[in-house]
């Protein structure tokens, strides 16, 4: 086995920390682990981490701000959070910070190492809109963000990123060039089916939504929406592993 | 006895007393004005009397003087003729006037004494003229000369008939009238202190009637509302189980009632807001023991799921007991963590997270997630052609699957199960049913079928339903139940269309 992934389990609450650890090393990950977010700063201060997977609610510091403390320390470093509460106001600020996934506590150990391995490979969202400078917006506003994010025109580039895994999620406009989104949706899933494909639509036509639906599509935005949206629709796809 | 008739009989009373006034002042008015006519009467017979008085005079002294006249003029014993005769038609007329007066008033016996002296007083006077008139003769058969025996007999008759006649009746008839009219004067008065006393009396018991029925009102009104403010007093001081006792007036009673009315529902109100407030009380703590409960539940998951990977392939893996309780424990973590998302779904109302969503596929997704004790049918019949709505896809998933399963036990066992979903348009919203062929719901179950914690089966946390309605709630949508028991159960969830958005300029 070559470099082993390193990721830094940060709780306060020991059972959780050391029985996700244990289980991840089982992965074949390389786990250290932090009881707070103070600590959790020093080691990654120190040493190199890829991915770092946090509980949200912490004395002392929470989650989300260890977040945005990371962020600084290192950019393009990947954060998974967890929370024992479905919702709530901290969880809404992590994902507008751009967390990669929430995971609910009790996970499942199965879910939680294929997000955590989809997460590993730190693939990005790739928008396609017939209208570059759309598609460039929205690819804009996820990496402000603080997600990996490009922007495509035609179905084809979606295609082949797709095909080079450059991608996990798909934020497809129905309406494209040279081929229309349900094709270009069926083809990306054919290729693999953990994308998530995102439809977005100004005119959502039902048995268009149903189809994409059957055919393996995550969810569907309706034209206009607004950022936070789409950042929750793909944390969520992402935290579900891809799976509907 | 009501306010409304209490008035009524004040009124009653009032007007009866003006009536009877009216009536007895008309009567004594009338009264009055006859024996005023009478008085008036009993003055012109007085006049005519002193009228006789002073012509039976004059006759005495024009008697006198014929007699004591020598020689007597022919022309004054003619001009006495003609007065004699005008005061005898005078008396003529009288004589009638009096025959003709009502006897009723009068007195029968009255009546003839003062036609016996008229009588009398005319044959007096008819024998005065006679005898001039034959002193005329006489006296145009003299030739201007007239014995003095005749005139002495014309003065002899004169003063007899002045003395037996008019002295006396004339005095009589004088007298007789002064009394009549004195009587009628003494009448008027009797009349007017009579009428004085009846209006007096009359006003004197219809104040006292009234007095009495308004009494009797304002104590029965003062009464009730005593019973109404001490009420309203042990409502406000919070006794919200006390009523007012039945109150006889039929308005007040009716204030009584609509009072009872409102203390009944503040009560409910009460009971309702007590309830929710213990509900949200039970719901924060829900919230605070599931939160807690979470991380330790995944801790053991997680220790469970690195036991079971570590004992793979190994001797004590392989163990049917062990595989069989590494299995009990992720099955009862998964019933825990389930109780545990209900209990926080209900306590913390989550926004929906909406995003476009068909409802066919939806539906097919919360069918495929049902668990069936039993083969059951479950038909998805909702067409493809729908409006695509906006929704929290999670949220609606969970609350379908929670009413499928609740239709697919309701079904009996010995039962063939169906339960199908249809959805149509209906006055721009969407309505999504789902009809059961199970038990059916009784009515007192299904006024409360939404009510947390309530439940009708052995194991549930009576929080499903709870859970359905507020995501709809949430969703803008209403929830409608209609059941037969025994038959089936169809549930009709009505979810609005998107509002219209702002079209985007480009995509």
């Amino acid at each position: 086995m070559t470099e082993r992934t390193r990721v830094l389990v940060i709780d306060d609450e020991e059972g959780m920390r050391v029985t996700l650890a244990a289980n991840l090393e089982l992965e074949g990950y390389e786990v250290v682990e932090a009881a707070d977010g103070q600590r959790a700063l020093e080691i990654v201060a120190e040493q190199p981490f890829s991915l770092v997977i946090t509980d949200i609610r912490m004395p002392g510091m929470s989650g989300v701000e260890v977040l945005r403390r990371l962020r600084r320390l290192r950019p393009g470093i990947v954060v998974i959070m967890m929370t024992g509460f479905a919702l709530e106001d901290l969880v809404e600020e992590g994902i507008l910070e751009g967390a990669y996934a929430v995971l609910k506590k009790p996970f499942s150990m199965d879910l939680a190492a294929e997000v955590v391995a989809r997460a590993a490979e730190a693939r990005s969202v790739l928008v396609v809109d017939d209208a570059q400078e759309l598609a460039d917006s929205i690819a804009a506003a996820l990496r402000d963000a603080g997600l990996r994010a490009e922007a495509s025109r035609s179905g084809r580039d979606a295609i082949e990123a797709v095909r080079a895994r450059r991608v996990d999620v798909c934020v497809l406009d129905l309406i494209i060039p040279g081929q229309d989104g349900l094709v270009t949706c069926q083809e990306i899933l054919a290729l693999d089916p953990t994308v998530a494909v995102i439809v977005m639509t100004g005119y959502p036509v039902a048995e268009m939504i149903t189809r994409i639906a059957e055919r393996g599509g995550y969810a569907c935005l309706r034209k206009p929406f607004e950022t936070r949206d789409l950042l929750h629709t793909i944390a969520q796809a992402r935290s579900d592993a891809g799976r509907r | 006895m009501s306010i409304r008739r209490t008035l009524a009989a004040i009124f009653g009373v009032t007007l009866a007393a003006v009536l009877i006034l009216s009536l007895t002042f008309a009567a004594a008015s009338a009264r009055i004005a006859h024996v005023h006519e009478h008085a008036r009467w009993s003055a012109e017979a007085l006049t005519l009397h002193l009228q006789l008085m002073v012509d039976a005079g004059r006759y005495m002294k024009e008697a006198h003087e014929l007699a004591s006249w020598s020689p007597p003029l022919g022309r004054e014993l003619a001009e006495a003729g003609a007065r004699a005769e005008l005061d005898l038609v005078a008396l003529d007329e009288f004589q009638r006037s009096i025959l003709a007066a009502d006897t009723r008033d009068y007195g029968l016996v009255q009546h003839r004494e003062e036609i016996g002296r008229l009588a009398r007083i005319r044959a007096a006077f008819a024998d005065i003229v006679q005898r001039v008139a034959a002193l005329e003769v006489a006296h145009a058969a003299a030739g201007g000369a007239l014995d003095a025996a005749s005139l002495a007999e014309l003065n002899r008759i004169s003063e007899q008939a002045y003395e037996k006649h008019f002295a006396g009746d004339v005095a009589e008839g004088v007298a007789r009238k002064r009394f009549e009219m004195r009587e009628s004067f003494a009448e008027i008065e009797r009349l007017t202190a009579q009428t004085r006393l009846a209006g007096g009396g009359a006003t004197l018991l219809a104040l006292s009637a009234l007095l009495l029925i308004v009494r009797g009102l304002l104590r029965t009104i003062d009464r009730g509302f005593g019973t109404l403010v001490a009420g309203a007093e042990q409502l406000a001081a919070g006794a919200l189980e006390s009523r007012v006792a039945p109150i006889g007036v039929r308005e007040l009673g009716r204030l009584a009632a609509a009072f009872n009315q409102m203390a009944a529902s503040l009560e409910d109100a009460q009971e309702t807001r007590i309830r929710v407030e213990k509900l949200a009380a039970l719901g924060q703590l829900a919230a605070s023991v599931g939160h807690d409960l979470r991380s330790p539940l995944g801790a053991i998951r997680n220790a469970v799921h690195y036991i079971d990977k570590r004992l793979a392939g190994t001797e004590i893996g392989a163990d049917a007991r062990v595989r069989q309780f590494l299995g009990v424990i992720d099955k009862e973590i998964s019933a825990s963590t389930k109780i545990i998302s209900d209990l926080l779904d209900f306590a913390r109302e989550r926004r929906p997270s909406r995003s476009a969503c068909a409802l066919r596929p939806l539906v097919a997704d919360a069918i495929s997630v049902v668990a069936l004790p039993r083969p059951v049918r479950i038909d998805n019949d909702i067409p493809d052609a729908l409006p695509v709505l906006d929704l929290d896809r999670d949220q609606l998933r969970q609350a379908l699957v929670n009413m499928l399963q609740n239709a697919v036990e309701s079904i009996p066992p010995d039962r063939e199960g169906r339960v199908r979903l249809t959805a149509c348009m209906a006055s721009g919203q969407i309505a999504l049913s789902i009809a059961d062929n199970g038990e059916g719901i009784p009515a007192e179950v299904r006024a409360r079928l939404f009510e947390p914690l309530f439940t009708t089966k052995l194991k549930g946390t009576g929080l499903g339903l709870t859970i359905v309605a507020g995501v709809i709630r949430r969703h803008g949508g209403v929830i409608e139940v209609t059941s037969e028991p025994g038959a089936g159960t169809t549930f009709t969830l009505k979810l609005p269309l998107p509002t219209a958005r702002r079209e985007p300029s480009t995509g």
